[in-house]
């Protein structure tokens, strides 16, 4: 009875939504941590500045759900939501991002032992979290971006690339980029 | 736990709902994204479209601008071209290509296309379409339509007129008006209504023959102060071609004209230093030679200032 107990998939609750407003809240359920857990890694560190910007995303979410192309995934939909969102924050309130990874160890392991690609990031393992969080705040904030979403949001490139509106070519080529600035930028730790 | 570690609110699937409710908020219909993205579809379209305009425009404008007879117009090529050069529509076609390519990265997916092919498919629909309007003649046309009803408008028409209507550098637009009473001589009524009377003893048979034809046309004339007012010493005829779509055969006819003008003054030397008229070609003596026959002779067109810059080049073609 495995069909019964699975949870819709995205597509069907956008579906329900669009019948349904009460259905939205599984939306709301199913995306509002990962979202969350983003927009503070963007920078948006007071919670009730993180909740008045996460409850914009929803309702825009909601308002725009016809606009969803079924497609293409809806994660990255969300996500792309969420950082317009964040940017139009920033803008408001005249401040430049500064990243705030909210990660755990395992994660920063995780990322440290990351060889895919070109192996750009080759790091000691000794870097703790704290020196890796500096050093990205420190990077241009569409370099911080593309690494976020790489590699602790764990989108595919095509995904990154639906977020952030580039070519999937220009997200390879920012993520190369960013590993490579983040990799001088660690040496200073060494 | 730290600020930035607290769990998401609780509450926030509620107070979303709640607003939802409140506001009465609905999702944006269908009909809304699609009119959106066909919107900007059709602006990219719409866009292109202009481009290939005003690029058929600078297409007709480049290739007509009278080429043919730079020398007679201008000391030298390079400012010639310069100076004809249509800005106005080449600015127009890439400001028109900008924006096409901001309709495109505007679409839904337009953002996935690499730069290089969303430009390049912007320029190359343009220059299809471009050369396709070229090939219909819209781009005379439009240049036409827009140089009657914008008067700061310069069509290519008006700005052909305006360098070939100075009298006092002996270059006329206009026609014959009466057929000539009296051998080598005709009445003639430039562009701006002003009335000459030409010497046409130096022209060609052919020439003579489209002067007499009653058509526009542009001539080059010999000025001086010896002249009576109003009478000019005509040493070359050219039909006037912009008062149509011209195509490239009427280019070169237009080129081939203006050579067997110039070579025909040298010719007319070779003539006046015997009389006879018995000579030949090969006859035609050195440059220099001719330079001081035609001093002392009463040829006018051999020493016209425009063949006179334009015979080194056209002798050693």
């Amino acid at each position: 009875m495995a069909a019964e107990t699975a949870s819709p998939s995205d597509n069907e609750v956008v579906k329900l939504a669009l019948e349904e407003r009460s259905s939205f809240g599984l939306i709301v359920e199913r995306y509002q941590e990962k979202l969350s857990r983003y927009v503070t890694r963007l920078g948006i560190k007071d919670s009730d500045d993180r909740d008045d910007v996460l409850q914009e995303v929803f309702i825009k979410v909601y308002r725009n759900l016809n606009d969803y192309d079924e497609h293409y995934s809806f994660s990255a939909w969300i996500y792309r939501i969420a950082h317009n969102e964040a940017i139009s924050w920033y803008r408001k309130k005249k401040v430049r991002p500064e990243g705030n990874l909210v990660v755990d160890s395992e994660e920063v392991l995780a990322f440290l032992n990351n060889n895919e690609e070109d192996a750009a990031v080759r790091l000691d393992q000794k870097i703790n979290a704290a020196y890796l969080e500096d050093a990205l705040a420190k990077l241009d904030p569409k370099y911080q971006a593309v690494l976020i979403l790489r590699y602790f949001e764990h989108l595919e490139y095509e995904e990154i690339s639906d977020v952030l509106e580039l070519p999937t070519g220009t997200v390879g080529t920012l993520i190369h980029r960013a590993k490579k600035q983040l990799r001088e930028a660690l040496e200073k730790y060494e | 736990m730290s600020d930035t570690q607290k769990q998401p609110n609780k509450d926030l699937k509620e107070s979303v709902l709640s607003r939802l409710e409140k506001e009465g908020i609905e999702p944006r219909s269908r009909l809304y994204w699609l009119s959106h993205e066909y919107a900007l579809w059709g602006a990219w379209g719409l866009a292109v479209l202009c481009g290939a305009l005003a690029l058929s425009v600078a297409s007709f404008a480049s290739l007509h601008i009278g080429y043919a007879l730079y020398e007679a117009s201008h000391n030298d090529f390079l400012t010639f071209v310069f100076d004809a050069l249509p800005y106005l529509w080449l600015v127009a076609f890439f400001l028109l290509i900008a924006v096409s390519y901001f309709n495109l990265r505007h679409t839904k997916r337009g953002y996935r296309y690499p730069i290089i092919l969303v430009v390049g498919s912007s320029i190359g629909f343009s220059v299809l379409g471009g050369g396709f309007l070229h090939w219909l003649g819209a781009g005379w046309y439009f240049d036409q339509m827009l140089g009657e009803i914008v008067p700061a408008y310069q069509s290519r028409a008006k700005f052909e007129e305006e360098i070939w209507q100075k009298p006092m550098a002996g270059r006329l637009v206009g026609k014959v008006v009466q057929q000539p009473e009296e051998v080598d001589y005709a009445a003639f009524v430039d562009a701006e209504g002003e009335y000459w009377r030409l010497n046409t003893e130096e022209l060609r048979e052919h020439d003579v023959d489209l002067l007499q034809s009653g058509r526009k046309v542009r001539i080059l004339a010999a000025t001086s102060s010896e002249f009576a007012e109003g009478s000019l010493y005509v040493c070359a005829v050219f039909p006037w071609i912009l008062d149509h779509a011209p195509g490239l055969k009427e280019w070169r006819a237009d080129r081939a004209g203006f050579i067997e003008d110039v070579k025909a003054s040298k010719e007319m030397i070779h003539i006046i230093r015997t009389p006879s008229g018995e000579g030949r070609p090969n006859d035609i003596p050195p440059p220099e030679v001719m330079e001081k026959v035609a001093s002392e002779t009463s040829s006018r067109c051999y020493n016209l200032s425009v063949f006179k810059r334009a015979r080194p080049g056209i002798v050693a073609e």
